[in-house]
């Protein structure tokens, strides 16, 4: 699979989003069920396609017109809570855009539109992917620092990134997960409800375990990947000095042992969307919308206009 | 194989992810494959990725796109499904010179297919998984037939389980309500009129659904005759669930659907796309 090799732009100036879309705005980033609202996108993603031949990655680009005060590599999660979360960053990166902060959406090799299967996908490829794309982020927004947001398990690339790149300016975890094993258990707690909820449905073949199939959430998971992640620890590289680290989570998980730390809290509820193949949970709610400001402000931008 | 992005509407979140082979000629009509209900154009579990590039490795081309308010397309405008659609076909009219389109939806997406087809007179095929279905007798007999099979533990377990699924507010559960279905007795005259545009028909329903679809004799009993013409193909996988959570129900399903394909399109004198007028670059 190779994308159109001519498809792509790194470094491409991004059209500036028209003052029409601007001053229609009104609920920038807020999500809501129902098509059809009057509801206005402010700047709009621009997909492009990033990376070397035999390893493209998908991404989209998040800007205003002017120049960004930062821009920002989202690191998306692994497995279902990827498709799931995918909408809600999406629109947080919007709402960033209009903020004046960039943003740079990519899903790593073997995941989403990119390039490469499910089996293919590996936590030592996402941070070389999460590479990549800071590097795409530099010659896009040039001069801007760099900010890393790794969400759930996508913070340990983003972490093993920001630890050898001193350059980048601020890395943030969201729902950070600190342990590998913690997230294995979590993961096979998950895939084992989910089998067993086909026992709902009187005809549906009942499923095997992970053991049998090598599936975890839908999603391969070969046992090289299982290895790694067996052995992942948020926090087992040591961040350059100037990095400064912070954390977007509940109440429960604001500390992250050994480092000192900014905290936004999450509201509860807009914890849980990890917890169940729905859709619906990952919805970007006013609830959000202050925590979301906040990092906004914490990432050096007074410009929020919602 | 090739994966273009191509822009439905300038300046606006609307684009999506063609995928076609990346030498000769596109082969039939193009899939465009719609929104299962809220879940991004990737599909539930990439399912729509690899359904795309396995049909570009038989020499067909496949369309992915996030419909209004779902994936990255923010709400540009009040636009509501309908005419996106109708706009992506135009686009990828524009982009590659196709003529002819096979629309395929899950769930609400199988909905959105079916008045699609019904929309567009450049629908050629709709591939509805889950789609409409009307329960009457011969979802009632199945339903007291299974459930006179029970032992009776069964029935306080079943019985505890949808009062937990109540207060979970299980998403994942289908039922009428959250369906956008014609009047009773429209589903008859709409498969007519698309059959008389000689549009070829797939529906596909699974185990997932047992709210509405229990018996395979169902699919007559909504459609009436016209259901066993040559042109509409019919699969009951009861064995399977609503969103294909196996990787080999979902491997299954792509190639069922492959074989469709070959066998309404593979002779078809469809015109190949004609030589790319345009890069999709994504800016």
């Amino acid at each position: 699979m190779k994308p159109d090799p001519s498809a792509t732009n790194e470094g491409q100036c991004v059209p500036p989003c028209s003052q029409e879309q601007h001053d229609g705005q009104a609920f920038v980033g807020t999500d809501q069920p129902s098509l059809g609202t009057s509801q206005v996108a402010t700047c709009p993603p621009k997909p492009f396609w990033l990376g070397a031949p035999g390893r493209r990655l998908f991404a989209t680009w998040y800007a205003g017109s002017a120049a960004p005060s930062a821009v920002v590599v989202i690191c998306p999660p692994f497995f279902h809570e990827q498709f799931l979360s995918s909408r809600l960053f999406g629109l947080i990166a919007a709402r960033l855009a209009q903020a004046g902060i960039a943003c740079l959406r990519i899903d790593y090799y073997g995941t989403g539109d990119s390039e490469g299967s499910d089996a293919e996908f590996s936590i030592h490829g996402a941070s070389e992917d999460i590479a990549v794309a800071v590097t795409a982020a530099r010659a896009r927004a040039a001069g801007a620092p760099v900010v890393l947001l790794g969400i759930r398990a996508g913070g340990w690339p983003a972490w093993s990134v920001a630890a050898n790149d001193a350059s980048i300016s601020q890395l943030w975890v969201w729902q950070p997960i600190l342990s590998g094993n913690e997230y294995l258990a979590e993961l096979q707690r998950l895939d084992k409800a989910e089998r067993t909820l086909r026992a709902d449905y009187p005809f549906c073949r009942q499923l095997g375990s992970y053991q049998e199939d090598g599936q975890l959430m839908g999603y391969a998971c070969p046992e090289s990947l299982h290895h790694e992640i067996r052995n992942a620890q948020l926090t087992s590289h040591r961040l350059p000095d100037s990095t400064v680290l912070g954390v977007l989570t509940d109440h429960h998980t604001l500390e992250i042992p050994g480092f000192a730390l900014r905290r936004i809290e999450l509201p509860k509820s807009r914890t849980q969307w990890k917890d169940r193949l729905e859709v619906r949970a990952t919805f970007l709610t006013r609830e959000l919308h202050e925590p979301v400001d906040r990092l906004i402000a914490m990432l050096g931008t007074p410009r929020i206009t919602a | 194989m090739i994966d273009e992005i191509v822009h439905i509407a300038g300046n606006s979140s609307l684009f999506g992810l063609l995928t076609r082979p990346d030498a000769g000629p596109v082969r039939g009509p193009i899939l465009v494959l719609l929104n299962a209900g809220l879940i991004p154009r990737m599909g539930p579990f990439r399912l729509h990725v690899t359904l795309a590039r396995q049909m570009a490795a038989k020499g067909n081309a496949t369309f992915r796109f996030d419909l209004p308010g779902i994936g990255d397309t923010m709400l540009d405008s009040p636009m509501t499904s309908l005419p996106a659609v109708t706009m992506a076909l135009d686009a990828i009219e524009r982009h590659v010179g196709a003529t002819r389109f096979v629309i395929a939806g899950l769930c609400r997406g199988a909905d959105l297919a079916w008045k699609v087809a019904l929309h567009d007179p450049r629908v050629t095929g709709v591939l509805q998984i889950d789609g409409l279905a009307r329960t009457g007798l011969w979802f009632q007999l199945a339903q007291i037939r299974h459930r006179l099979g029970w032992p009776s533990g069964q029935w306080l377990t079943v019985a505890s389980r949808f009062v937990s699924r109540q207060l979970r507010r299980q998403a994942l559960s289908i039922g009428d309500l959250d369906r956008e279905w014609p009047p009773v007795g429209a589903e008859r005259a709409q498969l007519r009129e698309l059959l008389e545009r000689r549009v070829h028909v797939f529906s596909l329903f699974t185990g997932g659904i047992t709210s509405y679809f229990l018996d395979a004799r169902q699919f007559t009993a909504t459609y009436g005759s016209l259901a066993r013409d040559p042109r509409v193909r019919f699969a009951f996988w009861p064995e399977c669930d609503h969103i294909f959570f196996s990787e080999t129900d979902r491997a299954r399903m792509i190639g069922e659907v492959l074989d469709w394909y070959s066998t309404a399109f593979g002779h078809a004198a469809d015109a190949a796309p004609r030589e790319k007028t345009s890069i999709g670059n994504g800016e």
